[in-house]
Formats: C-alpha cells, sequence, structure tokens
C-alpha cells in the first residue's frame, strides 16, 4: 500500500463501496439507504479518477467525477423530496413500511 | 519574500478542532453517557484554547522575523494537479492571517467556555460542542488558506456550519427556516465567488501564470491590469463578482436578509459567528486580494456607496445586526 500504487486507490475504493453497498441492504432508515448510495457513487468517483491518472493522466476521469458528485446531488434532491412525501403519508420513514403498492 | 519558512505545526491549530468536532460528533453521545457533560466541554475547549497557544507562538515567530519575509507556510500535500492549475493543500501565516487566527481562537475560546455554561440545561449538548468546533475548524482553513480554493473550503464549511447552530434548536420551525434562509442566501454569494475566481485563474493563466495561490497571484497582478472582457477590465469583474461572495458572508446588501433571522441561534453562536468570527470572512477576503481591488477603482465605489447604504439599513432597522455589520462595514473602508 502506498500513494503511488493504484492497487491501493482500488482498495479504498472497494472497502467504500462494500460499505456503502451493506449500508443499502441492512439498513431501513430511508435517509440511511441514501447515503449508502453516496458511498456507492463516491467509491466509483475514486475509480474513475485512479485510473485516469495512472493510465492517461489527463483530466478525463475527474471530469468525469465532477458529472458523477453533480449526479448525486440531483440524486439527493429527488431522494429526499421523495423520503418527505413517504413521512407525510406513512409518518414513518422506515422503507418497509411503505408497502402499499403489495396489494 | 521566494523562500517562505515551511513549519509543521501550523496544521495543528486547523486540525485541532476538528479533531475534537470528530470525537465530539461521532462519540458524543456515548462520552456524555459515560463521563457526563464535563468531558464533552473539556474535549471541545481544550483544542480551541491549544490552538490559541499555537497562533500565539506563531505569532511571535512571525514577529522576530524581517519585515519582507514574515511568512510561515505548511505545505501538506499536492491537492489538485491538472494542466496549469496547480493547487496545494498548504496554510499559510502572514501577518494578516496571523491576526485573524488570533482572534479566532482567542475570542472563539471564550466563546466556547462561556457556552459551556450557557448551554449546560441542553440536551443536545455533545451535538452543540461539535458544531462549534467545526465552525472553527472551518474558520480556521478559510483564514488559514494558502491559496483561494483552500479559502473556499473553509467559505463553505462556516456556511454549512452556521447553517447547523442557527437551525440548532430545530424543533421550532421559525429556527430550521432561519438555518435555511442563511443556507441559501450565502449560496447566492457563493456562486459569485466561484465565478469571480474562475475569471480570475483564467485571465491569469491567459498570461501565462495560471496560479490561485495568493503569493503568486500578488505577484503576477500587475500582469492582467489591461486585460479586458466584453468591453470591461478584467480587474473590475473579477473584484464585482468576490465582492458579491463577501456581501454574502458580511451581510450587506442586497444579501444581508439571512443575519437579522440568524439571532435565532443560541446567544454564543450568535457571538461567535455573527459577530466575531464569520462575518469578518469576506472582509478577509476582501483583504486578501487587495492587490486587485486596489486595481479596479470602479468596484471600491460600488463596495463604499454598498457598506454605507448597509450602514443606514442597519442603523435604521436597530436589530443586534447593526453592530456587526458597521464594524464589517467600517473595516472595509480602511482597505
Amino acid at each position: 500500500m502506498s500513494p503511488n500504487e493504484l492497487s491501493s486507490y482500488l482498495i479504498i475504493s472497494a472497502i467504500l463501496f462494500s460499505l456503502g453497498l451493506f449500508t443499502v441492504l441492512t439498513r431501513r432508515n430511508a435517509i440511511s439507504v441514501l447515503m449508502g448510495v453516496e458511498l456507492i457513487l463516491n467509491s466509483a468517483n475514486i475509480n474513475y479518477v485512479a485510473f485516469s491518472h495512472f493510465s492517461s493522466g489527463n483530466a478525463d476521469g475527474q471530469i468525469y467525477a465532477i458529472f458523477v458528485i453533480m449526479l448525486a446531488a440531483a440524486e439527493a434532491a429527488v431522494g429526499l423530496a421523495i423520503v418527505l412525501a413517504i413521512f407525510q403519508l406513512f409518518h414513518t420513514i422506515d422503507v418497509e413500511a411503505a408497502e402499499t403498492l403489495k396489494e | 519574500m521566494d523562500n517562505p519558512i515551511q513549519t509543521d505545526f501550523i496544521r495543528w491549530i486547523v486540525f485541532l478542532p476538528l479533531l475534537g468536532a470528530i470525537v465530539n460528533g461521532l462519540l458524543g453521545a456515548k462520552i456524555q453517557k459515560s463521563f457526563g457533560k464535563g468531558a464533552i466541554a473539556l474535549l471541545a475547549c481544550a483544542p480551541v484554547v491549544i490552538a490559541f497557544g499555537l497562533s500565539l507562538y506563531a505569532f511571535f515567530v512571525l514577529k522576530g522575523l524581517e519585515a519582507e519575509k514574515r511568512f510561515l507556510i505548511d505545505n501538506l500535500y499536492s491537492w489538485i494537479q491538472l494542466g496549469s492549475l496547480k493547487v496545494d493543500m498548504a496554510f499559510l501565516i502572514d501577518p494578516l492571517s496571523a491576526v485573524m487566527i488570533l482572534v479566532v481562537t482567542g475570542i472563539g475560546g471564550l466563546i466556547h467556555i462561556y457556552a459551556t455554561g450557557y448551554m449546560h440545561d441542553d440536551k443536545a449538548f455533545w451535538r452543540f460542542f461539535a458544531y462549534l468546533n467545526l465552525f472553527t475548524a472551518a474558520m480556521l482553513t478559510l483564514v488559514l488558506g494558502d491559496s483561494l480554493l483552500v479559502l473556499f473550503v473553509g467559505w463553505e464549511g462556516v456556511g454549512l456550519c452556521s447553517y447547523a447552530l442557527i437551525g440548532f434548536w430545530y424543533t421550532d420551525h421559525a429556527n430550521a427556516r432561519a438555518g435555511n434562509k442563511a443556507f441559501i442566501v450565502n449560496r447566492v454569494g457563493d456562486f459569485g465567488f466561484v465565478l469571480g475566481m474562475f475569471l480570475l485563474f483564467w485571465t491569469l493563466d491567459a498570461q501565462g501564470h495560471g496560479s490561485l495561490t495568493f503569493r503568486e497571484m500578488v505577484k503576477w497582478a500587475p500582469t492582467i491590469k489591461d486585460s479586458m472582457l466584453w468591453g470591461w477590465p478584467v480587474v473590475t469583474l473579477v473584484t464585482l463578482f468576490l465582492f458579491v461572495g463577501a456581501t454574502g458572508k458580511s451581510a450587506q446588501i442586497p444579501l444581508f436578509v439571512w443575519l437579522p433571522d440568524a439571532m435565532a441561534g443560541p446567544t454564543p453562536v450568535s457571538e461567535l459567528i455573527h459577530a466575531a468570527t464569520m462575518v469578518t470572512a469576506g472582509v478577509y477576503m476582501t483583504a486578501r486580494m487587495n492587490v486587485f481591488f486596489s486595481m479596479a477603482p470602479a468596484t471600491l465605489h460600488v463596495i463604499a456607496v454598498i457598506g454605507v447604504a448597509t450602514a443606514l439599513v442597519a442603523a435604521n432597522s436597530a436589530t443586534c445586526l447593526s453592530a456587526s455589520v458597521l464594524e464589517a462595514t467600517l473595516r472595509r473602508f480602511f482597505i
């Protein structure tokens, strides 16, 4: 593990991705699920920047990362709006409580 | 001037309050339950007081140097390196920032100690001090930043903490709304700041000296004196954009609307953010970019007019904002 190796960045990114996925799968709180999604998106960002830095050395990966950050902001805005709507309807943000579509 | 002294202790002025914020933020609830509120207070106040000691030390180190060589720099790592854009995560102490960190850590430390008594009966004691420490760390990043971009990190950090602290008693709807208002109004100002930063870098880069580091920018400022954009001198545009950012943070017309509502937060917060430190951030940035502002007389006129207008409005509305706004305004006149 050193800052000059591609693998160290990939390991960090893999750890972040796993933590994010774990959060999304195990949490029932809608806000926590959104936070897990953010972790997953950011692990993808690290991959973008690391691969671009170690392969071509140009700015492509970093520009993609900025696009992803922007998308993540939009996703959070839409996600939080949905969470608010769910809260007003069910008076809880437990994702498993919103099951009226089942019927 | 070209060989600033590399020192390693400056980073701790920022890191100690940040560490306090992390410990209090992540473990605060448990610490408060098992060790009581005294432990939280100690964890919150000690880093700021030690940071004040370090600031004093830095001040006297600086005083011992010759007047032209008064630069201490702490370069942590290379943050962004992309084409001609090169930004280091670095902290700089020169006479201007030395005075400011003494204010932030000195007054900030006193307010921390005062707040331990003021907030004593609050259930979310730990949360309050986590925010307060985070605010101090962000403010110190703002003041110590070696480049415009590092300053901007602190700039956004204080905005976030101000939002969190104004809306600290969030169960009351009015407080939450006041926090929201402060945050959104500040966003408008930040947009101007970012535009000014982009334009400045772009123009400097066209002259072959692209940089966001203060010392480099000061050095190459004369090269963009005659640059024009859409028939305007670039320096005037840049300083006007930066001033829009400053109006947001320092609560000048037209972006002052958030300040009266901001008194919804706990009193120590009003003291720390809205009187002692955050509103001076805009003034500090203006002083930092002094070279560019002095090259743009048109902007200076705008600043003078807006400053006077804000002072009049503030005096009329006679809320507690007048003191801080007047202070900020008057200081700007002396630049």
